[in-house]
């Protein structure tokens, strides 16, 4: 019992004392001049501060609804592959219902104008 | 290695097939009929529901209690009869809905199909006999509802309702998954049959693991039900979504989470009766005075009525609280007074719901009680006599089904020993006549505001709803037999 848990306590402390040389190699190695723009989060993006009220478009938030439910439907649908011989004909018909439903959304989602970025 | 399926049993749970189908027939029906033709797929909605109902009568006299699906699901009376119950109340919020969305300019866009897979959730939850079914269930239902809730885009509150409402529901799922590992590193178990048999006469009931999994479960329980204190989101959700779509919220949401909680502590956890009865019995009583109380001081009918539903929700828990397995009698009667009281609630609930969307008008939705309506009886009296019936009868004045239930509910209580609940349901009730009938006062006494217009117009689909709530509402308080001989033979909560 403590054994396993002596395992765990090396975990922690060779992921810490690694990450720690890791970081003081960085800051021992690498040139260091500081300018206001380089202190900035992201360097060479947009500015970080700005007006929370903005507008931002809901294009992002539909793809990426849309990419997580099918990437939930590859997720379900390894195992099954894994098990396919197993499962026989049963798991064959459970899993075409399975995607006939997620094909009604995709359709769904299609006519609707969801997959389209005008 | 041979993996065997489970033994697949469609018929069993035909109710959820029949309205999971047709919402999904719906949902594609939608995207290829011109937008006028939209208000058909309210009444192919409708259809679903009255064939869901058919499936679940031809169940009742087939071979029921069965378990189904390795157990996940358990098909017998008392789901049966909460299924038939929030179909019910699915149909009569469809044809509320149908000529309300047209006239509120909602657009129809995905709200039949919605609701169609919110009442599958609500089906599914009445026949969960396991953790995951039930939580399963809850989040179909949920998610739906959040979109509802949010259906008419353009105004802002119906935005703040639907973000509030997943916000906290999301919030409540939380308490509830935790709850249920907790329950599961205890037990080693989630279904609710195997869970009564691994507590049964076991060390277990006093295992701390076991008795904070089942707080947490009670927690998201209370959040589900809006039981005070965990009741905050209510008013501003059901005031803010439209008032069709709190009308089905406020009855299917309610019927079926009240069956999966009763099915849960009687069925899968009676050995743990004195942990969950106190429990409740706290949140009863808090439910019941702070429910009522806060009622008193609304002006909007939505608000009230939202905080009237946390009040009823508290009597229906008086009842929950008296389900004592041990004493077969006391249980029957607490167990059939649920299911009566929410039958009644469903009916005298929608009907005073419907009444809110009859007075809607395109510009303004007519919810002050003050302005609203004052005076409303002579102008529209047959709309004034019907609110009048379903606030007496919310009231709990006798010869309403809402007294029948109450008197129900009492009665179990104090057969069981709960005298002190059944003493602050009364005080509570008497308080809540205040708010109940100020709304009858205000109509027969006041002056109306808009007396040179002319009566809003009642379309055929709301005349119906309005007749059978008001039909169902006063029959059931004067020969509450045939109900409550159907909920004395539901009481079969599965257990083999």
């Amino acid at each position: 019992m403590v054994d396993n848990y002596a395992i765990i306590l090396i975990m922690i402390l060779t992921v810490l004392g690694f990450g720690a040389l890791l970081l003081s190699i960085g800051v021992l190695v690498r040139p260091y001049k500081p300018t206001p723009r380089k202190l900035q989060s992201y360097e060479s993006g947009v500015p970080n501060i700005e007006p929370l009220k903005g507008r931002y478009t809901p294009r992002f938030y539909v793809i990426a609804i849309l990419f997580v439910i099918f990437d939930i439907e590859a997720i379900f649908l390894f195992p099954w592959a894994v098990a396919f011989d197993q499962l026989g004909l049963f798991g064959l018909v459970e899993m075409v219902l399975f995607i006939v439903i997620l094909l009604i959304g995709y359709a769904y989602a299609w006519r609707r104008g969801a997959l389209e970025w005008v | 290695m041979e993996i065997a399926p489970p033994p697949f049993d469609l018929g069993a749970i035909a109710p959820f097939l029949i309205v999971a189908v047709g919402a999904m027939i719906a949902l594609l029906a939608d995207l290829f009929i011109p937008p006028a033709r939209r208000p058909a797929l309210g009444y192919f909605a409708l259809g679903t529901t009255l064939v869901a109902i058919g499936a679940c009568v031809w169940l009742w006299g087939g071979a029921v209690p069965r378990l189904a699906f390795a157990n996940m699901i358990a098909v017998d009376r008392f789901g049966l009869f909460v299924t038939i119950v929030t179909l019910i109340g699915a149909a009569l919020s469809i044809l509320l809905s149908v000529d309300f969305l047209q006239e509120q300019r909602l657009g129809y866009g995905e709200y039949f199909p919605l609701m169609l897979f919110t009442v599958s959730g609500m089906i599914l939850l009445a026949f969960a006999n396991d953790l995951i079914t039930f939580f399963i269930a809850l989040e179909i239902l949920s998610l739906g509802l959040y979109i509802l809730a949010g259906s008419a885009r353009g105004r802002a509150v119906s935005q703040e309702s639907a973000i509030k409402y997943f916000l906290l529901g999301s919030f409540s799922f939380g308490f509830l998954v935790y709850g249920t590992s907790l329950i599961y590193g205890a037990t080693g178990t989630t279904n609710f049959t195997a869970l009564r048999v691994a507590l049964e006469g076991s060390g277990l009931t006093d295992n701390p693991l076991l008795l904070a999994g089942l707080a947490l479960v009670l927690v998201g329980f209370a959040f589900k039900l809006a039981l005070a204190p965990f009741h905050m989101w209510t008013p501003d959700v059901y005031s803010g979504a439209p008032t069709a779509v709190t009308a089905f919220m406020s009855v299917g949401t309610k019927v079926a989470t009240f069956a999966a909680l009763l099915r849960l502590v009687t069925g899968a956890l009676p050995a743990l009766y004195a942990d969950w009865s106190n429990a409740l019995f706290a949140l009863a009583i808090v439910t019941m005075i702070l429910g009522n109380l806060a009622a008193i001081t609304q002006r909007n009918i939505k608000r009230m009525l939202a905080y009237s539903s946390i009040g009823q929700a508290g009597y229906v828990l008086v009842a929950v609280v008296a389900s004592d397995t041990t004493q077969p009698g006391v249980n029957d009667a607490a167990q059939s007074s649920v299911l009566f009281y929410l039958l009644a609630y469903t009916f005298m609930n929608l009907g005073a719901f419907a009444v809110v969307v009859a007075l809607a008008r395109p510009d303004d939705e007519r919810l002050d009680l003050d302005r609203d309506y004052a005076g409303l009886a002579r102008r529209q009296p047959l709309l004034a006599a019907a609110m009048a019936v379903f606030m007496l009868s919310l009231g709990g004045i006798p010869l309403t089904a809402g007294f029948m239930g109450k008197l129900l509910v009492f009665r179990a209580a104090i057969e069981a020993g709960y005298w002190p609940l059944a003493v602050v349901g009364v005080l509570t009730s008497a308080v809540a006549l205040a708010f109940y009938l100020r709304v009858v006062v205000r109509m027969y006494a006041g002056e109306s505001r808009h007396a040179e217009e002319r009566p809003a117009r009642v379309p055929v689909p709301l005349a119906v709803v309005l007749a059978v709530c008001l039909v169902a509402t006063i029959q059931f308080g004067i020969l509450p037999a045939i109900p409550l001989d159907a909920a004395r033979g539901a009481l079969t909560i599965t257990a083999p």
